[in-house]
Formats: structure tokens, sequence, C-alpha cells
């Protein structure tokens, strides 16, 4: 409900409660891989389960000469905070020539909601699903690059 | 590391805080429970309809039992500290990363209430593998009483000169002579206790906005992000 009592319909931009940055990347997202099938990852990361809702994927592709992240895909089955949240982190893991690994270990929560502009308390698990998934696929990575 | 479902069994029970209780349990195995540290498990007691919660491990794992420290705040919560003794749940895990690696750095540590369950765990180890690295634990409740674990920290840090904790009061002055501030954790408490900024690695553990407020206050501080490591409980 908005401070004018109206009834917030998921329609209606004017009284939409998330933020410039949660609109665009929900309605626009960035990088998302639809079929995974042709896509050769260096590193994929999962979390979440069906059960709980929410599953994120990710798959990133890492320039061995200078250990950044040159290209982060993802899909989520999740609200409009999930998928924004995914959006933002794969932007996050690409820009500025790319994320270090040790970097993007760590992307916290804190820094996607942030850079989203903020998600209201109860969305706040949609980030912790990004920061989660991209450190497995850093984590596969690293695995198999032993 | 296991990572699976595994059935434990209530063994005992401990009141901390405020509201706030230690449960103990074994697993039915009988085998032991690899976890690290500052880790967590998922938990959904059998008495709840959907889903469950996650619950940082507050023991360590050379304890007999495996103990989750949990603070009464909702249908989940209440649910575990109804269960009684003898009763069963199930873990799924352990999960999680928010775990100091060793980086030969010390260690300071911002806590927010029932987020102090990870630092507990994780002091306890690092004191019980002899590392020489310095802790600063900053603990910020709204009351003496709120404080979880308050003799239990206190007789580590005496017997411990590598662990320094402070503790911050919002709510309340007290005369206790452990208890150092009476406000909010901010830039002034942060520098008091760790004259040495930029060679700690800071973690952060508490509700999304006390977790939040950590992480915008080092960042003012020029702290590196890197450096940051943050935990929040929703």
């Amino acid at each position: 409900m908005t401070k004018d009592n109206k009834q917030n319909h998921s329609t209606d931009g004017e009284n939409w409660i998330y933020s410039e940055g949660v609109r665009d990347h929900f309605f626009s997202p960035k990088n998302v891989l639809y079929d995974e099938a042709n896509y050769a990852a260096d590193g994929v990361g999962t979390v979440g389960s069906p059960e709980c809702g929410d599953v994120m994927y990710v798959w990133i592709k890492v320039d061995k000469k200078t250990g950044r992240i040159k290209e982060c895909k993802w899909r989520t089955f999740g609200c409009a905070s999930a998928i924004a949240s995914a959006s933002m982190m794969s932007v996050m893991a690409t820009e500025n020539g790319g994320m270090d690994l040790k970097t993007a270990q760590n992307l916290k929560p804190q820094q996607i909601v942030e850079r989203l502009g903020g998600l209201p308390d109860r969305k706040f698990h949609c980030s912790v699903l990004g920061h989660k998934a991209l450190r497995n696929a850093v984590l596969n990575y690293l695995e198999y690059a032993k | 590391m296991q990572n699976n479902k595994r059935e434990f069994i209530l063994v005992d029970k401990k009141p901390e805080a405020a509201d706030v209780t230690s449960l103990f349990f074994k697993p039915t195995d009988g085998l032991e429970y690899d976890y690290q540290p500052g880790q967590y498990v998922d938990i959904k007691p059998s008495s709840v309809y959907g889903h469950g919660k996650s619950y940082t491990i507050s023991s360590i794992p050379s304890d007999e039992f495996v103990s989750l420290t949990i603070k009464k705040n909702g249908t989940i919560s209440s649910a575990m500290l109804d269960m009684r003794i003898n009763d069963k749940v199930i873990f799924d895990g352990p999960h999680g990363n928010f775990y100091p690696e060793n980086q030969g750095r010390n260690i300071v540590m911002l806590a927010g209430g029932i987020g102090i369950t990870p630092f507990f765990s994780i002091i306890k180890n690092t004191i019980k593998s002899g590392s020489d690295a310095k802790t600063t634990l900053i603990y910020s409740n709204k009351t003496k009483n709120d404080i979880t674990f308050f003799d239990s920290l206190n007789k580590l840090a005496d017997n411990n000169p590598n662990l320094e904790i402070v503790y911050c009061l919002t709510q309340e002055k007290a005369t206790d002579p452990n208890i150092n501030e009476f406000k909010r954790i901010d830039p002034d408490i942060i520098n008091k206790y760790n004259p040495y900024l930029k060679n700690n690695n800071y973690y952060i553990c508490g509700s999304i906005k006390f977790t939040s407020d950590m992480w915008r206050t080092l960042k003012s501080m020029n702290i590196d992000e890197d450096d940051i490591f943050t935990e929040a409980f929703f």
C-alpha cells in the first residue's frame, strides 16, 4: 500500500515501491542466458531450490591472462527483486574490465542492494542469492582450474 | 565437508540472555558433524508449515554437542525453543562461508544483538587453534540483559590477551566495568579500539539494517571493501 492508501498494482508504474534501478533491471535484465547448451562456461554456480521458490544459476567466463571475469551470464526462477539482483550482479562482475576473482567471491549483498538503489528488507534475500551464486561460480572455476 | 540432511536429537537447553536460548544437539547416527565455525544450518521444525530458517552454529567442532543459539522472534524460533529434550529435528547443511580464512591479519568483528552467534564460534575456535591474530569484538545491544554469552565472552577475554571485547549499549547506562560505550557503533568507537585500521579484516553480523549501517560506516572510513565481510540475519 502506498502512502495514498492505494493498492500497489504491478502494472502501475506511478506507485511502484521499488527503486528505479530495480525496475530497470527487471524490465530490461542484462546478461540473461536462456539456453546454456552451447555456452562454454569456465565456472557454474547454483544457489537456492525450487522448494524455496528461488533458484539462481550463474555462468562465468574468466580471462586466463588477467584472472578477471570477462562474461557473467545468469538465469533465475524468482521474483522481480531476484531478477534485478542477478542482473545487477552480472553487470558489477563484468564492468570496468571485469572483477578479479577474490573480489567476486566477496561481492556483498549490500553492494548489490546499493547499486540497485535499495531493496525492501523482505527482498534482501534476493541480493544474497546473487552474492552466493557468483561465489559458487568462482569456486567452481577455481576447483577445475587446479 | 559434508553437505546433506541428518537427524539430530536435542540433549540440553541453556538460557543465554533475554529471549535467547542455546539448544544442544547430537546426531542420532552417532557420527561426527563436520563444520567450520561461522557456518549455519537450515532447519524446519516438523510443527511448522512452509519454509524453515537458517541458524548459525554457536559451538565449535571440538565441542561435545552442536549448539544453536536462538532468539525468540517468530513462529519458527518459537517452535525451536519449544522443543523438548529428546525431540528430533533435521539439520540441512552446514552452509555458508562466513569464517576467517587464514590470511595472517587481525580481525575486527562488529556484532549486533543475536549476530554474536557466528563470532562466538569463531572466537572460541581461534583461541583453541593457538592463533596469535588479534581479535577485537565490538558488540552492540540495547541493554545489558540483551547481551548474549556475556559471562562466557568475559571469561574468554580475561584468559586471552589477543582478544579484546568492547560492549556498546544503545538504550541504557550500566555500571558494569565490562561495559565500555553507551551509544551505537560509530567511526569514533571503531577508531578508538583499532588504531591500525587498514591492516584488519572486518566481519559484520546482525540484522539487515545493522549490517548495512556498519558496512556504510566502514566504507566512510575508507576501509577497502575487499576487507569487509558481511552476514545479515533475516
